[in-house]
């Protein structure tokens, strides 16, 4: 019973920090990379694997700039990405709920 | 078992959305400030005998002045903190929800300056008698529709908050209308009680949102990937 909603869960999202990168993009029209990699404490390696896996799957759209004569990447979420964030935050209170209805 | 671990991802979830915008972050010193400014002045006002109606809206106009221009500060201090933009897209969003409750509630008050006298008063026409407490009970409305509209923007009960002083503004409403309920009160009428209200229902509850936030505040606890993990990838 409780497995269904564990098993449609999304791989992509379901990964601690893309999970942290997703929530903070669903918050903000638009983050800055800076912004990102200082908020989760992430190295800029990591926080570049983990944001072109998302960039992969549809979910999180990437623009490099300028300000002030300094490049800028902003990410933000695609609406593929808002909707599969939102599902996923609906599943996790799908399983929250059956576990209270069962106890 | 499953439940704990979702449980512990909407808590994450929360958490970092929460904190994704400077105005969050600074929430709870602004609440603070705001409480303790409130509380201030109304005992400063109660020691100065500040009487009448034009010289309680251009005191707490000014409180309320106070109150802002602090919680920019605040503000202003985080984003430096932070390293993050002021003036931010989320931020504006904020300002814009609720400027025009903060409008009516300005427009209020200055009309109480500028028309003080009951008799000439437009927006006091159908209720001359208690000017000061109705105009408390329209502050307080206009705040907490403020309150309530920034909350979109935010979680953390602060649309709560915002129902709360609707709540109370609209008690007030109806009870400085009921002969009933005037009658009661040791003083000659509710005005007198102006400061007192003002101090409790305005700095006394930013004190306590305030507090509770301090008290609720949740870090995010996002390891860096184990080995496993970093396999995973």
């Amino acid at each position: 019973m409780n497995a269904k909603p564990i098993q449609q869960l999304d791989r992509v999202i379901h990964e601690k920090r893309r999970m942290a990168i997703m929530s903070m993009l669903a918050a903000a029209p638009e983050l800055s990379f800076t912004d990102m990699r200082d908020t989760l404490e992430m190295t800029d390696g990591n926080l570049t694997t983990h944001i072109r896996t998302l960039q992969q799957a549809g979910y999180v759209a990437v623009s490099k700039s300028y300000q002030k004569n300094r490049p800028l990447t902003t990410c933000a979420l695609t609406n593929a990405g808002r909707q599969a964030f939102d599902e996923y935050v609906g599943l996790l209170e799908r399983i929250v709920r059956q576990a209270k209805t069962k106890s | 078992m499953s439940a704990d671990w979702a449980k512990e991802n909407l808590r994450v979830i929360r958490t970092l959305m929460e904190r994704t915008t400077v105005y969050r972050r600074a929430l709870a010193p602004i609440m603070t400030y705001a409480g303790v400014v409130g509380l201030l002045a109304a005992s400063m006002a109660q020691w100065q005998r500040i009487r009448g109606s034009e010289k309680f809206a251009i005191f707490w106009l000014v409180v309320g002045l106070v109150s802002l221009g602090g919680a920019f500060l605040l503000v202003r201090r985080q984003a430096i903190v932070d390293k993050d933009l002021l003036w931010s897209s989320p931020t504006r969003r904020v300002f814009h929800s609720a400027a025009p409750f903060f409008c009516v509630g300005i427009f209020l008050g200055i009309s109480e300056i500028f028309w003080s006298t009951a008799a000439t008063n437009p927006l006091y026409q159908s209720d001359p008698h208690h000017p000061i407490t109705r105009l408390i009970a329209i502050w307080l409305m206009c705040h907490g529709g403020a309150m309530h509209a920034i909350g979109f923007f935010m979680k953390r009960g602060i649309k709560l908050f915002g129902w709360i002083i609707i709540m109370a503004g609209m008690s007030l409403y109806i009870a400085h209308n009921l002969p009933f309920f005037v009658d009661q009160l040791p003083g000659a009428t509710p005005d007198e009680y102006g400061h007192l209200l003002m101090g409790v229902l305005f700095g006394g509850s930013h004190l306590s949102y305030g507090i509770y936030l301090y008290f609720t505040e949740e870090r995010p606890d996002v390891d860096e990937p184990t080995k496993k993990e970093q396999d995973e990838k």
